[in-house]
């Protein structure tokens, strides 16, 4: 599905160079559930947002369904993080101004889908995620978790086949991370969906498919389990 | 952008303004180009004024000296035609005006009124339009006049003038001819009606003529000027003549006109400046603070097209609120009529200010846009 080869990744300003990601080899099959743990600043989440096309390698090959996509255009970058990619934020990274049913629907204007199929295809995403009742609410009257709901709920309103989330529990209490991550496992193991997951949370690391350890932007270990509800 | 209005309203608010400031500039350098570009009416090439001030004398004396002085200029061979005039000349700031009215159904309009002899014609190069000119002897109680054709428009729209009554302050007056576009003041005066009578060289009222118009033969040269002054002076030793072209006369009264326009026009140009510097500084603050926002849109699948249009087509839309604000206010000059302006120009000020601010607005709009949607999708998530 995603297979990532000789992957560096560093960062130039005119006095420092931070090596983020070195020599990272990768390959993530379909329909699994990996998820990735280490210290803070150990290159995890530029890992997923290069995996997610929202960056790019200073080096190195990423191949998606076996296609090199690393010098695509910004057209079809677009195009796949709108069809085959879904984001699920630590922060949420709802727009403010928008509702929750709006900003559902918000991958789907990039894809050009009538107005009214948008809104049966929201409501039944965010029906997934059991917030079908807060349509019109804003982001700035839910919670923590409601609101990661609304982000989950958009992140799968375009079916993608694979869904980055940046340490997705991070911001929530331990009940309601729960939740999120019930929710992330049933569209792992219901939907087939691919699932790739940085997280600080060693528990709920070990209840997807694979575990990644990374420190100083290296892989240094992988862990494998059998992925579970809770 | 309906929930972002609080923020919008402030940029609504300087769009509006920026539109009322456009409309008025526009309106005046519209009305002035057009008033640039109409004829004047007249043609003041190789034409002399000789200002003659009689320094108090009064009496029926005053009138055989100035047919003699005309009579004297005749007989130089370089003078092709003269006539003389009230001391209302081409370009002259002196002035007799006031509200003429029909006879009967007292429609009112604003006129200058000119008395001049049947040579004016020949000297100033009118270009007449229907009817006579004055001829000798239209004299009487109701005195034969020849109008301009926007007096003719003001007063009689839809029906033949000739033969029509007016009446000025008592004064009757009846429609023999009408001249083409004749506007006094030249090239930057709004159009206005005009009416010409005949000059009084009977001494019976005070329509005595002080000016003297000189139309001089191509190529002519200047010498017969001295000698002009010369045989004046023999004439009427104790007045006072000054010689002047109505080139320079001309000269004189553009220069009066277009220094407050290029004093209004900076003043316009750098309020306009401004706007945009305005504009450019509020919408780029709005831009920026939109980022997080930018690197959601772009996660999800917008292009840096998408998130360009996205940007500008918002500011456009607030744009097209403020013109239309602009719009209702601006649509009252023409409908109450203020300032004298003919309608046309008010819509084509309106027009051209909508285009202007629309290009402003995209521009201002624009690079701040494509700044945004230049940062990677990943950068622009970690502003908050």
């Amino acid at each position: 599905m995603i297979k990532l080869t000789n992957l560096e990744k560093v960062y130039r300003t005119s006095s420092i160079q931070t090596l983020a990601l070195h020599n990272v080899n990768l390959e993530v099959e379909k329909g699994e559930f990996l998820s990735i743990m280490g210290p803070s600043g150990c290159g995890k989440s530029t890992l997923l947002n290069i995996m997610g096309l929202l960056d790019n390698p200073t080096s190195g090959q990423i191949l998606l369904d076996g296609h090199a996509v690393a010098n695509l255009p910004d057209r079809e970058l677009a195009r796949i993080r709108n069809r085959k990619l879904g984001f699920i934020f630590q922060s949420y990274h709802l727009i403010p101004d928008l509702n929750v049913l709006d900003n559902v629907e918000l991958p789907l204007i990039y894809r050009k889908v009538s107005g009214a199929e948008r809104k049966k295809l929201a409501l039944a995403a965010l029906e997934k995620v059991g917030l079908s009742a807060r349509t019109k609410h804003y982001p700035n009257q839910l919670s923590g978790g409601q609101r990661q709901r609304v982000a989950i709920a958009r992140a799968i309103v375009g079916q993608p086949e694979v869904i980055l989330a940046d340490e997705p529990t991070g911001n929530l209490d331990s009940v309601m991370g729960e939740e999120i991550m019930n929710i992330l496992l049933q569209l792992n193991q219901q939907d087939g969906t691919t699932i790739v997951m940085v997280t600080h949370d060693e528990s709920q690391a070990k209840k997807t498919g694979r575990l990644i350890r990374f420190f100083d932007g290296q892989q240094v270990n992988t862990e494998t389990y059998a992925a579970q509800l809770s | 952008m309906w929930h972002r209005r609080g923020k919008n309203f402030l940029l609504l608010v300087e769009i509006f303004f920026s539109f009322v400031v456009l409309f008025a500039a526009s309106t005046f350098i519209i009305e002035g180009l057009r008033n640039y570009l109409t004829p004047t009416g007249f043609d003041y090439k190789d034409v002399f004024v000789l200002s003659i001030e009689t320094n108090g004398e009064g009496g029926a004396s005053i009138i055989e000296k100035i047919k003699q002085i005309k009579r004297e200029a005749q007989l130089f061979p370089e003078v092709a035609s003269l006539s003389l005039s009230s001391n209302n000349t081409p370009y002259s700031f002196n002035g007799h005006n006031g509200t003429i009215r029909t006879e009967g159904d007292e429609k009112p309009a604003f006129s200058h009124y000119f008395f001049v002899e049947p040579s004016y014609l020949k000297t100033m190069d009118l270009e007449l339009q229907k009817g006579r000119f004055l001829k000798k002897g239209d004299m009487g109680k109701v005195l034969p006049a020849v109008i301009n054709d926007k007096l003719q428009s003001q007063l009689f729209p839809d029906e033949d003038p000739l033969g029509k009554r007016l009446n000025y302050a008592g004064q009757l007056f009846e429609v023999v001819g009408v001249v083409k576009h004749f506007r006094q003041a030249g090239e930057f005066m709004t159009p206005v009606g005009g009416l010409f009578h005949l000059a009084d060289l009977s001494g019976e009222t005070n329509n005595i003529p002080s000016r003297l118009l000189i139309k001089i033969k191509p190529g002519a040269g200047m010498a017969w000027q001295p000698q002009l002054m010369d045989k004046v002076a023999g004439i009427a030793g104790n007045w006072t003549f000054e010689i002047n072209s109505l080139a320079e006369t001309r000269a004189d009264r553009s220069k009066f006109t277009i220094i407050p326009v290029i004093a209004l026009s900076t003043v316009c140009g750098f309020l306009i400046f401004n706007v945009v510097l305005g504009l450019f500084g509020v919408l780029w603050h709005n831009i920026n603070k939109r980022y997080s926002e930018i690197g959601i849109r772009r996660a999800v699948g917008a292009t840096k097209g998408a998130v360009r249009f996205q940007m500008v087509g918002e500011v456009m839309v607030l744009a097209t609120f403020g013109i239309i604000l602009g719009f209702l206010l601006a649509v009252q000059f023409p409908i109450l009529g203020v300032f004298n302006v003919d309608g046309y120009i008010y819509l084509a000020a309106m027009l051209s200010s909508l285009i202007l601010i629309y290009m402003l607005v995209a521009f201002c709009a624009w690079y701040p846009s494509r700044q945004a949607s230049k940062i990677e999708p990943a950068e622009a998530l970690h502003y908050e």
